[in-house]
């Protein structure tokens, strides 16, 4: 395998680990901001929940990656998968976005 | 012997029951519930933005047709698909903590307690966010 192939896969553990640190405490903010409400929730979840969007896409289609890849399979297929996923995350980022705009830009 | 064509159990397969130790059902409920909240964010993202968009009709209506039935949330919208969420979500939060702490080497020879510290912990907390939850929850009509 190539070096850059071997970093690549080494960033990409990881990014999984990091942003796991990351969704533990968003989570955690954006469950209770948005079912134990205050006065300033919304403000709050303005404020932490595009970049929850981004970090739980990219941890949630980075496992599933994983996944596929585990089962074994040719460069071709890989870069299929990969593909598709980048495809996907980047639909439910734009759904995501979209879902939020009122929160963002209320009025 | 050709493992490629050998069925995903069979008798040498490390998923093979038989062969199944904790941290390897550790291993394969972490994939399992990570598939669930990867299929329970896309569901979240798209219910959220199919409000914007006014949708009523069409086949995404219709699965939430299905989830708004009183026999998936008991009077609720989607509240058990939430629950059941939750407690996943803090069964998988935790045990991807416990990884790390693994990967770096911290509670190797301890990983079987950890493992099930995590598994009460997950099943407390989900507790204790239900039953400070549900009073706030619509109730049944």
């Amino acid at each position: 395998m190539k070096q850059q192939k071997i970093w690549r896969s080494v960033f990409l553990w990881l990014l999984q680990r990091i942003s796991a640190a990351l969704l533990v405490v968003l989570l955690g903010v954006h469950l209770w901001a948005s079912n134990f409400a205050t006065d300033w929730a919304s403000l709050l979840r303005a404020g932490i929940d595009v970049p929850l969007l981004l970090i739980a896409l990219v941890h949630g289609l980075n496992g599933v990656r994983t996944i596929v890849l585990d089962f074994g399979m040719g460069a071709q297929a890989r870069k299929f998968v990969s593909v598709s996923l980048w495809m996907l995350g980047f639909a439910a980022f734009l759904f995501g976005m979209y879902g939020l705009w009122p929160l963002l830009f209320p009025g | 012997m050709g493992s490629k064509t050998r069925w995903l159990l069979d008798r040498s397969s490390d998923l093979n029951p038989r062969n199944m130790r904790l941290g390897m059902y550790a291993w394969v409920i972490q994939r399992l519930s990570g598939i669930y909240l990867v299929i329970f964010l896309l569901t979240h993202i798209t219910a959220i933005a199919q409000a914007n968009f006014g949708i009523t009709k069409g086949f995404q209506v219709e699965i939430f047709d299905v989830l708004r039935n009183p026999f998936w949330y008991g009077g609720s919208t989607a509240a058990i698909f939430d629950l059941i969420a939750l407690g996943i979500v803090a069964f998988h939060g935790l045990n991807g903590i416990r990884i790390v702490f693994l990967d770096l080497g911290l509670g190797v020879r301890r990983h079987r307690l950890s493992f099930w510290v995590t598994m009460l912990v997950a099943i407390a907390i989900s507790a204790y966010v239900i039953v400070l939850g549900l009073p706030m929850l619509p109730k049944a009509t």
